[in-house]
């Protein structure tokens, strides 16, 4: 497929975030009023201005089926365009594609792409799933995510052997981003050891509760729109998207799958492949990240390492703001927490705070570019259910 | 009733008009999947379409309800209905006739499982209506 980033026809010209909270109270209209207010103070721009809205399905707005129209209405906007995406932990990264597009094709100058969730209010209780969730995963005791990532690793463990000190290790990694990271959930600002991770309550062998994401409340967001567009604006820092690949339902026509391979073997080497790189030449990683050993699949499908070989390269590369491969430099959404169906906004937005060089405290020096990723949906004892990559340039 | 509140019983599947023909045999004791007459390739759960085709042309047929484990995980955290059962066990069956199923494994110790170990379905009554399948050690 044709690269249509290729040329930098877009650029990201804003970013905002709100700190990850437990039990806040508030809707994502309150979550996506505070996103927007931060973008229009940076860029000086009104809402007015903005005739594009991206937004993803959240569960604590499940049930809701005209959400584009009433956050418009919430945010006091009149887009000409807009998007619900509703592929989990993709939509954000992937809203980034989809503005691009409508930008591209003309339908719209600038899009503000949104991500709030509050799931930590409102639990997950009162969706309702179609399909094989209630008939065919519930009546089982299919506890949920914990599950699905146990019946994996197990399956992981089987062909490659689970090195559950490595994945320990990715864990105060990301631990580490955390506390430097002020929007990070605060009951996750302190350090933890390998000892902590093995010694956490197992949750759905062998996934612990330090392998998982808490949900939580939050919000984020972007502003985005033809590179010409930013630069007559003045606007300095622009960060672009420069190849984007994504899948979902991963090979849908195999009954017996190993689930252990993931749509990453496809987006992945198609990215690189549209972005003319090799995984060599990132300077930063941020993938999606719900469970640990997510990370590492990612890391070994996309292409860091080899198959079986992702313990290895954790243990053996410093993954840190300062090392060789920095990976999710915030904490990630384990460390930082996750707002819900929002929660790829965290990963995202901390690729762009780097590519800005607004990460203070924890800021990777000199990177030039950065890869993330999102994952999307639990199926039926398949892998997850979509996966998608970006490489983003800064200026 | 006091207990029945704090440990609700596990959820009863409402079954579709798609599903439907697998639950009636389930009643019955027997295990009917849909199957593409191409390719023999089984699907599990039950579609509106056949998914080697993207058509309704499947067929349903009974499997022996056979299979081998793949893959198992033993559950400390319960899902809603099953807080009576914990740590209970879930597994990944590999049908013998193909597909894949994944469901309580129930009369066997953890301990005890391997990959590769030869399971049978078994149902748990769950309504006048509603059987659940289940595996167990085919031995």
């Amino acid at each position: 497929m044709e690269n249509f980033l290729s040329e930098k026809p877009v650029a990201i010209i804003a970013y905002g975030e709100v700190k990850n909270q437990r039990r806040s109270g508030k809707r994502p209209y309150e979550f996506a009023a505070e996103v927007m207010g931060q973008i229009l103070e940076k860029t000086g721009l009104k809402n007015s201005d903005i005739d594009g809205m991206a937004t993803h399905m959240p569960t604590a707005e499940a049930g809701n089926t005209f959400y584009t129209n009433t956050m418009a209405d919430n945010l006091g906007l009149q887009p000409r365009w807009t998007q619900l995406t509703d592929i989990g932990g993709c939509s954000p990264v992937g809203n980034i594609a989809r503005a691009a597009a409508a930008i591209v094709t003309g339908q719209c100058e600038i899009a503000i792409c949104l991500a709030a969730d509050s799931t930590g209010t409102t639990g997950v209780g009162h969706r309702r799933l179609g399909g094989y969730r209630q008939e065919f995963m519930e009546p089982i005791g299919f506890q949920g995510p914990p599950v699905a990532f146990g019946l994996l690793s197990h399956a992981y463990d089987q062909k490659y052997g689970l090195n559950l000190e490595a994945l320990g290790q990715l864990a105060v990694t990301q631990r580490n981003g955390a506390l430097a990271n002020n929007n990070a959930i605060e009951q996750f600002r302190k350090p933890i050891t390998v000892e902590d991770y093995l010694g956490s309550r197992v949750i759905a062998e062998p996934v612990r509760l330090l392998d998982c994401v808490m949900r939580c409340d939050g919000g984020n967001g972007l502003l985005i729109t033809s590179t010409e567009r930013a630069k007559e604006m003045g606007l300095e820092k622009l960060v672009y998207p420069v190849a984007y690949s994504e899948v979902t339902n991963f090979e849908p026509d195999d009954p017996n799958p190993d689930i252990t391979e993931t749509g990453f073997a496809t987006v992945g080497p198609d990215v690189f492949t549209k972005a003319g790189m090799s995984p060599e030449d990132i300077d930063m990683f941020h993938p999606y990240d719900d469970f640990l050993i997510a990370v590492m699949l990612q890391m070994e499908q996309i292409g860091f390492c080899s198959r079986g070989e992702g313990a290895e390269f954790i243990l053996g590369t410093d993954m840190s703001p300062t090392g060789k491969l920095p990976v999710n430099t915030g904490g990630g959404q384990i460390s930082a927490g996750q707002p819900g169906l929002g929660g790829g906004g965290v990963n995202l937005t901390e690729a762009i705070r780097q590519l800005r060089g607004e990460a203070t405290d924890r800021q990777v020096e000199g990177a030039k570019n950065a890869l993330v990723t999102g994952i999307g949906v639990i199926p039926y004892f398949r892998n997850w259910g979509s996966s998608n990559c970006m490489i983003l340039e800064g200026t | 009733m006091a207990d029945e509140k704090q440990n609700p019983p596990p959820p009863i599947p409402s079954p579709t008009p798609v599903s439907q023909p697998m639950w009636d045999a389930a009643k019955e004791g027997k295990l009917l999947l849909q199957v593409d007459p191409g390719t023999n390739k089984v699907q599990f759960w039950p579609r509106p379409v056949n998914v080697q085709t993207g058509k309704s042309d499947y067929e349903w047929r009974e499997v022996s309800g056979k299979g081998v484990l793949s893959a198992w995980t033993k559950v400390h955290v319960p899902a809603f209905g099953f807080a009576d059962r914990v740590p209970y066990i879930l597994g990944s069956v590999d049908l013998v006739e193909g597909g894949r199923i994944v469901a309580q494994l129930v009369n066997v110790n953890d301990e005890v499982l391997v990959p590769g170990m030869a399971v049978k379905v078994t149902w748990e009554k769950r309504s006048d209506e509603i059987s659940v399948y289940q595996f167990e050690p085919d031995c």
